[in-house]
């Protein structure tokens, strides 16, 4: 109400100032990160060049290769001529003959329509159960939704997936089981199966941690103070309960990205579909260098990202970060 | 208390009748699960017929029977069996594999907690930087590309890397834990009395700070055992870690699936040891944590 | 005692831990005429807060009234009795201990002190409006410029003075005081004491002031109750009470309160601690403190009696006070 561009600005700058370090860390992690890559597919066993022709290869065409992917000159000038390849968006080619970067385009829509399901399914189931926790704590409800999300963070992700195949999609013939739909209502159909599963484990993470913080807030004196004033229902919890909250479930949230990467992997090979997690079992599977570097290079940077883009938002919500 | 007492008569020690505490229930439950399954695995020749990679291939894909109590998989080989027989290789790589990080990441957390603010820095921006990894997607290219490796000591091929991958992973859960609960204990009266009366400092630490400070990861271990569990069998159902074949409740999922609709129970029974197991593990460190906090 | 201008009666209140828990405040009887203001004094655990936030429902989350009465007059209609959340921002608002953690810090001054009204169904505009007058009337210099401020950015005694905007907004008749000095430092305190005595008088609002400071208390109420383990134990005009204290616990605040005027005067405690709440003495709960504690004291509690226009004690040596017998 009493917004003023003023007020803005401080924030921005200082969203800007937290966003600018944020970057500089960014291209340090993932300095680390392809240097990690690059040692990975040093150690592994096998040359590159020899598994790319077959056996049957002759060694002159494989020395031929050999030099023509540089793999005959020194480590860290393949390290080097490695970044500045990936910097000029050119992660090598599979073992297939492939552009990495192309395989990436081409399945990286599914992998991001299983991160959005999971999200639009675990964010509102986590907010509810947790804040049925918070209110009713250490009565029985809070009892058994505690017990339900420890609980649930122990059933195996791909079992619940075969399950709901076996128990819903089959029986009903509603959901289809492999690949995603083309059109809008296929999509969404192709979604839910595979989004619920992935929620079940992220909704479960994130009600353990959001039970606390709002417990926190609803204890704190400045709402007794709101309630002293007469503000009650859904004024209270929107504008001043869960304002105080959505910082926790950012971070949270962004702590936790790595390990929804990971459950997308789990998804992707369970129900069948051709994302970016099914082509990075597949390549590792066969030893194709190229395709798990570039991969993993883009999951590793989609991390760094979303903490990066979580502390940027969260600081710019929290109004004590800027000091006049 | 206006009784006088006469000389020597003994004081009567009145034994108050134990209470039950918060977390007895989840303890006593927990402990039965978990109790169980270590029992079916010592046990495991006793309790199951043959050896888990014996093939009756005339005998494919029965149904629960008298002889095969979960029936038999594609090779013929009993369902079973190999059920029980998983537990040894899940149990053993999940213990192992939170066990080694739970030390190591202790003895990390309580360095820097106790160390001076440099070390203590260092230990936490690294452990910054492991957390912001995604690094089981990292495990899967890593072992993928350079396959399960041999065997180790009494450890078979696969569980060698499954073992070190939960070290790198999970040692910071650890270390954070432990220094700031050292930190929090060090600044105690008590530890300061025992400071100031001359006790040597690594007489402080052994009595006071650890025992104090170790209640936590005490309880994150069991829950830690059975994500360790879980991580296992996903794993392997990618394809990773423990090789294909082997009795092992992931691998043995990831082959039922192509039976799903006839044969549902190869893959339902697998996943409820699974999540029976890991609710056992978590039940005891929610009861433990209960009981802490009362 | 009670005439027809009580703004507020709580009769029989008795507040406890959990279900049949330990009884944290003992049948507490209070009353408040308007314009008047009520100070209740008494030692940390002694149950003054909780009396008073119970008024609005504001206890803490374990702990329930398990007894009590309130009755409330609205304008001129006369007494009825209410439930506490009927009275919140409907009459009644309070002003907290801990000017810090009582402000929302995601929300700025305007906002905060227009949030009653808002709760309301006031338009936004006129609760901005209404809000700006609020920081004047309170002594906020700049009211324009501090309703875009973040609470953090204000002082402890401004902060203060925002809170008190916004116990004003919803327009009381009765306000509630929980210690709202006691967090500041002692010239601000007097600035807020000194505020909140002008509002008194100026909106004609009946007060419950609490605090743990009898200078303070002697210094804004009329009339004076003193808690002691969860019991009223005296009560009266706050200059009587003062002048002739009727309890030996009053006896003992007052005197071990410093004098700015008059004579030095060595400073007395009173020896020993307030009795643990589940384990209260048999008899007068101040019986084992007590100085002219009587066999009988350690056997009854005495019950609170009215020994004089206006004034109640809750002693059965009271009398031996009176004839001046020092311990």
């Amino acid at each position: 109400m009493f917004g003023t561009v003023k007020g803005r600005e401080g924030r921005f700058v200082v969203a800007m100032r937290v966003l600018l370090g944020r970057l500089f860390q960014l291209i340090l992690v993932l300095l680390a990160v392809t240097l990690v890559v690059f040692v990975l597919t040093q150690i592994a066993p096998g040359d590159a060049a020899r598994l790319r022709l077959g056996p049957r290869a002759s060694p002159e065409a494989v020395s031929e290769l050999r030099h023509q992917l540089g793999l005959d000159r020194g480590l860290p000038r393949q390290y080097l001529a490695y970044i500045i390849r990936v910097l000029h968006g050119d992660f090598g080619t599979s073992i297939d003959g492939q552009h990495v970067s192309s395989i990436i385009g081409q399945r990286i829509g599914d992998t991001l329509w299983l991160l959005l399901g999971t999200l639009m399914f675990a964010v509102p189931a986590a907010l509810i159960l947790a804040w049925t926790a918070a209110w009713f704590r250490d009565r029985t409800v809070d009892h058994a939704i505690r017990l339900g999300v420890l609980l649930a963070m122990f059933l195996p992700a791909f079992w619940v997936g075969f399950l709901l195949i076996r128990l819903v999609a089959m029986p009903t013939g509603w959901f289809p089981v492999a690949d995603l739909g083309s059109g809008p209502g296929d999509l969404i159909r192709s979604l839910v199966l595979p989004s619920v599963t992935g929620a079940i484990l992220l909704t479960a993470i994130l009600v353990r941690s959001l039970r606390s913080s709002l417990i926190d807030v609803l204890d704190s004196e400045y709402i007794a103070v709101a309630r002293s004033l007469g503000v009650g229902g859904s004024t209270l919890i929107v504008r001043h309960v869960l304002r105080n909250a959505v910082g926790p479930v950012l971070t949270l949230l962004a702590l936790n990205v790595g390990y929804l990467f990971f459950g997308v992997v789990i998804l992707e090979a369970t129900f069948n579909i051709p994302g970016l997690g099914s082509a990075l079992v597949e390549a590792s599977a066969k030893r194709d260098v190229y395709t798990v570097q570039g991969i993993t290079l883009l999951f590793a940077a989609g991390v760094v990202l979303a903490n990066i883009l979580g502390e940027t938002v969260v600081s710019m919500l929290d109004p004590r970060t800027v000091s006049t | 208390m206006t009784a006088t007492l006469k000389a020597g008569e003994e004081v009567p020690r009145t034994r108050q009748p134990r209470r039950r505490r918060r977390g007895d229930g989840k303890l006593a439950v927990g402990a039965v699960i978990v109790g169980l399954f270590v029992l079916a695995a010592i046990f495991a020749p006793l309790i199951t017929s043959g050896h888990p990679a014996d093939q009756d291939l005339l005998n494919r894909l029965a149904p629960p029977s008298q002889a095969h109590i979960l029936g038999t998989d594609q090779l013929g080989r009993d369902e079973w069996t190999r059920l029980v027989h998983a537990i040894r290789i899940d149990l053993r790589v999940a213990a192992l594999g939170s066990l080694i990080p739970a030390i190591l990441g202790s003895l990390i957390g309580i360095v820097a907690g106790l160390g001076n603010h440099w070390l203590d820095a260092a230990i936490m921006r690294t452990s910054d930087i492991v957390v912001s990894l995604p690094l089981f997607v990292f495990f899967i290219a890593l072992v993928g590309l350079l396959g399960p490796g041999t065997g180790f000591l009494f450890l078979d091929p696969g569980e060698l890397p499954l073992i070190i991958g939960f070290t790198v992973i999970s040692w910071v859960v650890y270390a954070r834990l432990l220094r700031s609960e050292v930190r929090r204990v060090r600044s105690m009266d008590y530890v300061r009395a025992a400071r100031l009366g001359g006790l040597p400092r690594w007489r402080v630490i052994t009595w006071h700070i650890v025992p104090n400070a170790i209640g936590q990861s005490i309880v994150y271990f069991f829950v830690d055992v059975g994500l360790a569990v879980v991580a296992i069998s996903t794993l392997s159902f990618l394809g990773v870690g423990i090789p294909i074949g082997t009795p092992e409740w992931g691998s043995m999922i990831q082959a039922g699936r192509n039976v799903i609709q006839t044969n549902w129970w190869l893959i339902a029974a697998p996943g409820a040891a699974i999540a029976l197991i890991g609710m056992g593990l978590a039940l005891i460190g929610d009861g433990l944590d209960d009981r802490i906090k009362s | 005692m009670t005439g027809t201008e009580a703004v507020i009666e709580i009769a029989n209140l008795s507040i406890a831990a959990g279900q049949g828990g330990v009884t944290l405040v003992d049948d507490v009887s209070l009353h408040v005429d308007a314009g008047e203001c009520l100070g209740i004094v008494g030692e940390s655990g002694s149950g003054k807060s909780l009396t008073l936030r119970s008024v609005l429902g504001l206890l803490p989350p374990a702990l329930h009234q398990t007894r009590g009465t309130m009755r409330f007059q609205r304008e001129n209609e006369g007494l009825h009795s209410v439930g506490p959340r009927e009275l919140r921002g409907r009459g009644v608002s309070m002003i907290f201990q801990e000017p810090m953690s009582s402000l929302n810090p995601t929300m700025r001054i305007g906002d905060l002190v227009a949030a009653g009204q808002r709760a309301r169904g006031m338009s936004r505009r006129a609760a901005a409006g209404q809000a700006l007058r609020l920081l004047a009337e309170v002594g906020v210099p700049h009211p324009e410029q501090r309703a875009r401020a973040w609470p953090h950015q204000l002082s402890g005694g401004l902060r203060q003075r925002v809170m008190i905007a916004m116990a004003l907004s919803v327009e009381p008749t009765l306000l509630l005081c929980d210690e709202p000095t006691t967090a500041l430092d002692t010239t601000v305190q007097d600035q807020i004491l000194t505020l909140v005595e002008r509002l008194r008088i100026e909106r004609g609002l009946a007060l419950i002031f609490v605090s743990h400071d009898l200078s303070v208390i002697s210094r804004i109420a009329n009339r004076t109750a003193v808690m002691y383990a969860g019991r009223v134990i005296e009560q009266g005009p706050t200059h009587a009470l003062v002048d002739n204290p009727r309890h030996p616990y009053t006896r003992a605040l007052i005197e071990s309160m410093p004098q700015l005027h008059g004579p030095p005067t060595r400073l007395r405690t009173i020896s020993g601690s307030p009795p643990t709440a589940g384990r209260l003495p048999a008899g007068c709960r101040f019986a084992p403190r007590c100085p002219l504690a009587a066999d009988a004291c350690h056997e009854a509690d005495p019950p609170l009696l009215s020994i004089g226009p206006h004034r109640s004690t809750a002693c059965f040596r009271q009398t031996a006070l009176n004839a001046g017998e020092q311990p």
